[in-house]
């Protein structure tokens, strides 16, 4: 028995070692491990032996079996790792061809820039509030201290819809709908296009968009609009942005500021590198860049609030100036034509 | 508004450099736009005397003058004749550079040496005339002095833009108070010398209001016996660098006062104000009248004018009459110093689009307390400079019963409650004082404090904050950080959902557009918008021009140009999108929509080479609205076919988005007859849903379902079918059917073409049959199926494909 073990043993030791495929090492598998297989055949027979002879042969069965079940074993990694490094040798992609193509569609730099500021005064507690763009005279203009025949109507070009109704000129009217509907503590941001009677220009157009906002509680001071617009201006143009504020006129506030930053091009050096002036501060340094103040009391009278309990303060910027300092677009109108060449920028 | 530095500093003493003094200005709140440095190139022209006149001896044309300068007799060779031994002249010495860069040398002129020039108005670019030769001087000119500095005419111009409340610093003497009031120099206003004569004033005119409700104070002077003739140089300049224009010593005296003092005042011939009598009134009826700029203007009957014994010679505080102005020939002149209501100007000014240097000033409000020291000092001026005699008196009318000015009470405390500060009440005293107000009753819990005449635009307690605050300086209050606690809807769900559809939008490949709400009626008329937005387009009352005369209906228009646009930069794939408000108009109420548009057209780039490019359709426009309203969580949406239900649509080509069995938008390719009209070079497929109408079906919340815990079982089925038949009728067949262990349905193939008939087409459909509590057997699917294939064939007009 031992003998025939071993005579099998050289047996699959050398058709295993003339084989040269997988095919091959199949066949050779099947022929003596299958379940017709010969050395098969022979571990069926050790059940037939005395019961003394069987430990010992069945050991040596057993042996010859995991030998050769190793052998082929071995021989397939070996194909194996010897395939893949085949593969790994012939194997390229071209990475200098283009990718596959996704979407890909841009936002529109006004919509980049509001979010950004919507973002910033969300976070630090403004809640957005929206309005008709149709207004009436009295939201427009007489409730945020503006009467008829007053100089301060001039400020504003006004497209006139009928008699008493107009496109609203700036987002203040929000301001009153907002204070006409609910009582203090009032956190509110209103973006969203206003209208001037405007020729279009480079500078000009007769439509564009103002973030306006204002806070009303019990106690707030000028100090307070101080500090909130730095830190509103510091998040969208960078911590080393400087700002200032000086005294200017808004029918609806008082006192007034005008709000503004060190220059974004020249950072307030009045100067460009090469020693030219810059042109975008005109070399003052300084970009004027929001409106703001307290509310006036003849607004809150407006409202029904009483002016001697309740204070706030209110601001408003222009987002096509904030968008034409930040990606330096110096034609109003680029963002109203839609060319994809300048929409595909952003 | 322009000021020059000299100008301001004969009225008050500035210690600054002009940028310094520009910035002390901005931070006040007196915008500075520009300063402008005005030295002129010839410096070194001065005053000289012609001591003699003779001819030269070898040029008939030529003259030889002997001329004084300071130090020496020089002679001087010149072209002109115009002067006289004794003349005061402007010569140019060697070294001299002219406006046209001209250098003036010494030279030898036909055998003769010229030791500079004699020069003449134009050559120095003071005028655009040479006034008949070269320059003659005023006896009051000293020899040797510099021109530049006899004319002022080195300079430095301060422009600057001024807030519609600051009516009180349209003026140099303004300008010059806030100087004062910031530096602590003091205002120094010129002493104004008026010698009258013998003659009466009220003998000779007299002035009424009849209106004194527009015309509270009117005051006049008469001067007889003037002469008119070009201002002096030194004022011409002055006036010239400053934006007006010279015009004659008269009208340049009234226009240097009111820069100087802020009143606008004005000058009547005498011998032409019929009556010699005017009259400060409403003009009473509808009439047509010539104002000085020789138009005709039609007067309404509430504006102010002011009339002599035939009708009006001057719109009040707006312009004056044709017939009363001052011509050469004038010799007895009235003068007009007033203050009128700032409303009726404005009003008169504004309906008949005329804005003067006076109206402006009206507009805004002249110093009340000022009328009659500007008309005293005008008389001075035009006497000086054009002779005559000033009649005795003044000519005055002033509304009875003007009390003095209501004193405002101050809170001291509530100005660093206001400001959040800790100034204390010296701190706040002093700017209060310096701008002239008088502050009195200093009681600990209030003021009284009565701002000057000229500052009408302080009303009230937060107007004096602003003013302690402005003086202090913006600077001085300290920023603190408020901790904001208020209510609200935050981002706001509206808001919220649009930012995530632009962001869905933007990942689908679509670029985000702005369009104008200014469209014209034929946009409107063609693209008449979502049917709910009823009613008429809203017109505007004051367009800018025929393409923006009323406002959009429908975003369409707008992203039609743009497709129209990039078509002709050579885009061959647009792909966009837009969020705005489209408008109507209800009876007397108007409606706005916040809607979303989209618009694709052109072949998209092959997503990877050797891909066939492709010219979008329909699928393109569904799959991104499909990618937005899965953003949403929104599966209720229906795509019915709507025929000629919007007219700007390809009928065959269209759709209705119906969310939750609401319509809530419109898709489809547009109209071949819009394409044409517009001149569109291809199709393009757009869509406008309404956004609130989305936003409300929006679920508020994503609730989860169990994972299935049983496999699910699939079965196809292909049908033959009329081309025209909907795919979704099988879909919604089955769903009809209500078999609660069908899980899906949804069609996965179309096919036509051989061995289908023509006029037919293949439908392929899986459906998915799951039960939540076992794994269902082939035997039970395969039941359920054929049931369900056989009711199909019962009810729609289809054959299976076996």
């Amino acid at each position: 028995m031992k003998a025939t073990l071993d005579a099998l043993g050289v047996e699959i030791d050398e058709a295993l070692d003339a084989c040269r495929s997988d095919d091959d090492l199949e066949r050779i598998r099947i022929a003596y491990l299958g379940r017709k297989g010969r050395l098969t055949d022979v571990m069926r027979g050790v059940g037939a032996l005395p019961a003394e002879e069987r430990p010992a042969v069945g050991e040596l069965v057993n042996q010859l079996k995991r030998r050769v079940d190793e052998h082929i074993g071995a021989l397939r990694e070996r194909w194996e790792s010897e395939r893949r490094a085949q593969a790994l040798a012939s194997e390229r992609v071209d990475v200098s061809l283009p990718g596959r193509l996704f979407g890909h569609g841009h936002v529109h730099p006004l919509t980049a820039v509001l979010d950004e500021a919507l973002g910033i005064l969300v976070s630090l507690g403004f809640s957005i509030y929206e309005g008709p763009h149709i207004e009436d005279e009295h939201h427009n203009f007489t409730a945020l201290n503006i009467p008829a025949d007053h100089p301060a109507r001039d400020m504003h070009d006004t497209f006139f819809v009928d008699d008493t109704h107009v496109l609203r000129t700036h987002t203040s009217p929000v301001q009153i709908r907002v204070m006409e509907n609910q009582e203090p503590p009032i956190a509110a941001i209103v973006p969203g296009p206003v209208y001037r009677h405007e020729v279009e220009t480079v500078k000009n157009s007769a439509m564009f968009h103002q973030v306006e906002g204002f806070l009303v509680d019990r106690h707030v001071t000028f100090g307070d609009l101080k500090g909130v617009l730095g830190l509103f201006v510091q998040r969208m143009f960078g911590d080393d942005t400087r700002v200032r504020f000086r005294p200017s006129f808004f029918p609806f506030t008082e006192p007034s500021a005008e709000v503004d930053i060190s220059c974004v091009i020249c950072r307030g050096s009045r100067k460009l590198a090469t020693g030219d002036p810059c042109r975008v501060c005109k070399a003052t340094g300084w970009l004027e860049i929001l409106g703001s103040g307290l509310i006036h009391p003849e607004v809150f009278r407006a409202v029904g609030y009483d002016p001697e309990k309740v204070s706030g303060f209110a601001f408003g910027m222009g987002v096509e100036r904030m968008a034409m300092l930040k990606y330096g677009i110096t034609d109003i109108r680029l963002f109203y034509q839609n060319d994809l060449r300048f929409l595909r920028q952003f | 508004m322009k000021i020059t530095l000299n100008w301001l500093r004969e009225l008050v003493d500035v210690v600054l450099s002009p940028d310094e003094l520009a910035d002390t200005l901005v931070m006040a709140g007196l915008e500075v736009e520009s300063v402008e440095e005005r030295r002129p190139s010839w410096g070194s022209v001065e005053i000289a005397k012609i001591e003699s006149v003779q001819p030269h001896p070898n040029a008939d044309r030529l003259r030889l003058c002997q001329v004084q300068r300071a130090q020496e007799t020089v002679a001087v060779v010149c072209g002109a004749s115009n002067m006289q031994a004794g003349d005061l002249v402007a010569l140019a010495v060697p070294g001299t550079v002219l406006p046209d860069g001209k250098r003036i040398e010494q030279a030898t002129i036909r055998g003769q040496s010229s030791h500079g020039m004699l020069c003449s108005t134009r050559e120095l670019a003071l005028s655009d005339e040479n006034g008949g030769g070269i320059m003659i001087l005023p006896r009051d000119a000293q020899i040797g002095v510099s021109l530049v500095s006899y004319l002022s005419a080195e300079d430095t111009i301060l422009e600057l833009s001024v807030t519609p409340n600051r009516g009180d610093c349209l003026s140099v003497l303004g300008v010059a108070r806030e100087v004062a009031a910031l530096t602590g120099s003091t205002l120094r206003t010129p002493a104004v010398k008026i010698v009258e004569g013998k003659s009466t004033a009220a003998r000779i005119a007299s002035v009424d209001v009849q209106a004194p409700d527009l015309c509270p104070r009117y005051c006049g002077r008469v001067v007889r016996g003037l002469r008119i003739a070009p201002s002096p140089l030194w004022m011409q300049t002055r006036l010239g660098m400053v934006g007006l224009r010279p015009i004659n010593n008269v009208v340049d005296a009234t226009n240097y006062v009111m820069l100087e003092r802020g009143q606008p005042l004005h000058a009547f011939d005498l011998a032409r104000i019929r009556g010699a009598r005017v009259t400060a009134r409403r003009a009473g009826s509808r009439q047509r009248y010539e104002t000085l700029d020789g138009v005709t203007r039609e007067l309404l009957p509430d504006d102010l004018v002011i009339a002599d014994a035939e009708g009006p010679v001057a719109l009040a505080g707006v312009i004056g009459g044709a017939d009363s102005e001052i011509r050469a020939e004038t010799v007895d002149i009235l003068l007009e110093s007033a203050f009128f209501a700032p409303e009726t100007v404005r009003r008169t000014a504004r309906r008949l689009g005329v804005n003067t240097e006076s109206s402006y000033r009206f507009e805004r409000g002249v110093d009340p307390g000022g009328t009659r020291s500007a008309l005293d000092r005008v008389t001075e001026l035009v006497v000086a400079h054009s002779g005559g005699e000033i009649a005795r008196g003044v000519l005055e009318q002033r509304a009875p019963g003007r009390r003095a000015r209501p004193a405002i009470r101050l809170r001291p405390e509530r100005v660093n409650a206001l400001l959040g500060t800790t100034f204390k009440l010296t701190e706040m005293e002093r700017p209060l004082k310096a701008l002239g107000a008088v502050v009195s009753d200093k009681g600990a819990a209030s003021w009284r404090v009565v701002p000057p005449s000229h500052r009408f635009d302080i009303q009230n307690e937060v107007d004096l904050v602003e003013e302690v605050a402005r003086l202090i300086g913006y600077d001085r209050v300290p920023a603190t950080v408020p901790s904001i606690v208020a209510g609200g809807p935050g981002m706001g769900q509206t808001r919220e959902v649009e930012q995530r559809l632009r962001e869905r939008l933007r990942s689908g490949g679509f670029d985000e557009m702005v369009t104008l709400a200014m469209v014209s009626a034929a946009d409107n008329r063609d693209f008449p918008g979502l049917p709910e937005l009823t009613g008429r387009a809203v017109t505007l009352a004051n367009p800018l021009s025929v393409d923006g005369a009323e406002l959009r209906r429908s975003l369409l228009p707008g992203m039609l140009r743009a497709f129209s646009e990039n078509r002709r930069q050579g885009a061959e794939h647009i792909a966009g999108f837009t969020i705005g408000r489209v408008f109507a108009r209800e009876d007397d109420r108007y409606r706005e929509l916040q809607t979303l548009a989209l618009l694709v057209a052109g072949s998209p780039p092959a997503t990877t080479l050797g891909e066939p490019r492709r010219v979008v359709d329909f699928a393109d426009l569904k799959g991104v609205l499909g990618l937005m309203f899965a953003e949403l969580h929104l599966d209720r949406v229906r795509w019915e076919p709507i025929g000629t239900e919007a007219a700007y649509l390809h009928p065959g080509k269209s759709a209705r988005i119906e969310i939750g069995g609401v319509a809530c938008g419109y898709v489809g390719a547009v109209h071949p007859n819009a394409i044409a009209e517009r001149h569109l070079d291809s199709e393009p497929w757009v869509a406008e849903l309404d956004l609130m109408r989305v936003v409300q079906y929006c679920p508020r919340r994503v609730i989860f379902r169990p994972l299935p815990r049983f496999p699910a079982v699939s079965r196809d089925i292909a049908v033959v079918v009329d081309d025209e038949f909907p795919a979704q009728r099988v879909i919604d067949a089955v769903e009809e059917v209500a078999e609660p262990l069908v899980e899906d349905v949804r069609v996965f193939d179309q096919y036509t073409g051989a061995p289908i008939p023509s006029g037919k087409k293949s439908l392929a459909y899986t459906i998915a049959y799951r039960a939540p509590n076992r794994t269902l057997t082939d035997d039970e699917v395969n039941a359920m199926h054929e049931q369900l294939v056989a009711r199909l064939v019962r009810d729609l007009p289809l054959e299976v494909r076996r």
